[in-house]
């Protein structure tokens, strides 16, 4: 044994239950292990070495495999299903590979041929109380690690994990906190992951969609107003900013914002402070920002469409979302998640996904990402009965099965298609719901979430167009 | 003779350098408190084991020539240890014939293994 190992051990003192029927043999262990950093227990048959471990599991078994009363397997099977967590190791003068074979199988940790050895004893021991401080770092490990669910985030693979250490190192921080990812990624959930992890958590949280506010309107839904700033301004009102005093302004799409805004931006980011249109007074905001793009936002300075200054000044502590196709079994642990909050909101049954829907989630490139598959999963929840989500219970492009081998264009790349009117694709999604339902309307409507007579009424109109 | 017999016969009742190496590891007062222990468990298992065979009953006979095996082993009683290995093999055949013979031999190993140990210990 490596000098330094055997000291660290001492600590751990743990407990070892040794059952051996001969007298001689049982106090010959004994002395061996007299110095070893263990309490040892002896019991001479199979019934006390059971009540033994009912009333007191001991961390380690020594068994031997002939007792008087009873097998040892029948020891290790009863072990096997009640107390998974005592690490055995077999003895036994049978010295044949079967019984070895057999006893590693019903979860005997190690085996020792007798006679026993001093020295083959105290290495099997000190082996298994090492395998045992590995495991349980291992546990500690995982259970620090694998965060899951994660502050509204569920999946545990690699990448989301280092989202998640991310995100609780830089959420004590007032440090601007700059959220990349493709379209429903989560950038949302990331921002108030990050506010509720805060010491701002008791402070309020506001959400800033900068692409669905109108230019006009931003600097207002920002700053706020006074009464008389500009038409229709009836009386003051605080803006995002103000009402996230003492909290976190989380701003989406921000690369969406106009260009003049963003040198307000960030004014109020190098001061501040904030004046709302229309007002001279200046007001001090303590507020943290938390940004999202789902565009790349240092090609977005590159063109010329965001400001190098504002990038710098909000690129602090950068976290990038992984898309839902590169986070490996998380499709499956969210799926499954999913399948539940719908069964249950719906009414419904089901508990799950059959191992084919599975192979087919697993399989799907996932563009619209979490936002898709929580559409995907509703879609089929509401339209179908059972317990399990079949294959033929997916909506398109899920249900066909060439879709999940074609890897599609994620939504945040894709190139822009030429504009078309929006009864031209209104009517083109319309005809391709009936058509993929095979003509059956009301199964189309529930697809494209409308009503059944809202589609007879489109359809009506251009019959007779 | 048969190969068994040879062999037993060439078998040291007591494996000194063990039992050396077995006093360096424990010290010479705990070996001699263990060494009592094996000879009383010696003694025991050998009644337990005769009467088992007055009874020809070879499965109980088989039992107590697995812990002697063991306890053999352990403490360097090497014809004994033998001795009880293949009269083990014996009774799980069910050979009367060979139990027989193999009994006859285990009995004198075993008096004399424990005559000797005996020995050593009063003379400590």
């Amino acid at each position: 044994m490596v000098k330094g190992e055997k000291s660290k051990m001492v600590d751990e003192r743990l407990n070892v239950l040794l059952v051996e029927d001969t007298a001689s043999l049982a106090a010959l262990y004994q002395a061996y292990l007299q110095d070893e950093p263990l309490s040892l227990t002896v019991v001479s048959n199979g019934q006390q070495a059971l009540e033994h471990i009912r009333r007191q599991p001991p961390d380690i078994l020594l068994l031997d495999l002939i007792l008087p009363d009873m097998p040892g397997m029948e020891i290790l099977q009863w072990l096997h299903r009640e107390q998974p967590n005592v690490t055995t190791i077999v003895m036994t003068a049978h010295g044949s590979v079967d019984v070895a074979v057999d006893a590693m199988r019903l979860g005997a940790h190690d085996f020792i041929n007798k006679p026993v050895e001093a020295e083959r004893l105290k290495v099997t021991l000190h082996n298994t109380m090492k395998f045992r401080h590995l495991n349980q770092l291992v546990d500690r490990y995982r259970h620090e690690i694998e965060r899951e669910p994660f502050q509204g985030f569920i999946g545990a693979s690699l990448p989301m994990q280092k989202v998640y250490r991310l995100i609780e190192n830089a959420s004590p921080s007032t440090a601007t906190v700059f959220i990349t990812g493709e379209s429903g990624t989560g950038k949302e959930v990331c921002a108030e992951a990050l506010h509720q992890l805060s010491g701002r958590s008791e402070g309020p949280f506001i959400a800033l969609n900068c692409a669905a506010i109108p230019k006009d309107l931003m600097e207002s839904e920002l700053f706020g107003h006074i009464k008389g700033a500009f038409t229709g301004a009836l009386q003051d009102r605080d803006g995002a900013v103000i009402r996230a005093d003492g909290g976190t302004l989380f701003m989406d799409e921000i690369c969406e914002m106009d260009m003049e805004l963003q040198s307000k931006l960030l004014r109020f980011l190098q001061t501040g402070q904030i004046q709302p249109v229309g007002s001279s007074q200046q007001i001090k905001v303590d507020v943290r920002i938390v940004c999202a793009t789902n565009r790349d936002p240092l090609v977005e300075v590159e063109q010329g469409r965001f400001r190098e200054d504002l990038y710098y000044r909000l690129h602090v502590i950068p976290i990038h979302l992984p898309p839902l196709r590169e986070r490996g079994g998380d499709v499956i642990s969210i799926a499954n998640a999913l399948v539940r909050q719908a069964s249950r909101e719906e009414g419904k049954s089901f508990v799950g996904l059959s191992e084919a829907t599975k192979d087919r989630l697993r399989g799907y490139h996932w563009p619209g990402n979490v936002r898709q598959l929580q559409n995907v999963i509703r879609n089929a929840v509401v339209l179908h009965q059972g317990e399990w989500i079949e294959q033929d219970m997916l909506p398109a492009p899920l249900d066909n099965p060439l879709a999940h081998s074609t890897p599609s264009q994620p939504v945040a790349d894709a190139l822009p298609a030429p504009i078309v009117p929006l009864s031209v694709i209104e009517r083109q999604a319309i005809e391709r719901a009936i058509s993929h339902c095979q003509g059956n309307v009301s199964r189309a409507a529930a697809l494209l979430e409308v009503s059944p007579s809202t589609i007879y009424r489109k359809l009506q109109s251009w019959d007779s167009n | 003779m048969a190969d068994w017999q040879r062999l037993q016969a060439r078998l040291p009742l007591l494996d000194r350098h063990q039992l050396q190496r077995m006093e360096l590891e424990l010290g010479a007062e705990v070996l001699s408190r263990l060494l009592r222990l094996f000879v009383e468990d010696g003694r025991q298992q050998g009644e337990a084991l005769q009467g088992a065979f007055a009874e020809r009953d070879y499965v109980l006979m088989a039992r107590c020539c697995h812990s002697l095996k063991s306890a053999c082993g352990s403490y360097g009683a090497l014809r004994c240890q033998y001795l009880s290995e293949k009269l083990e093999q014996s009774c799980h055949e069910q050979d009367e014939e060979q139990v027989e013979s193999r009994m006859r031999a285990w009995l004198p190993a075993l008096e004399d293994t424990l005559q000797q140990l005996e020995t050593r210990l009063n003379a400590e």
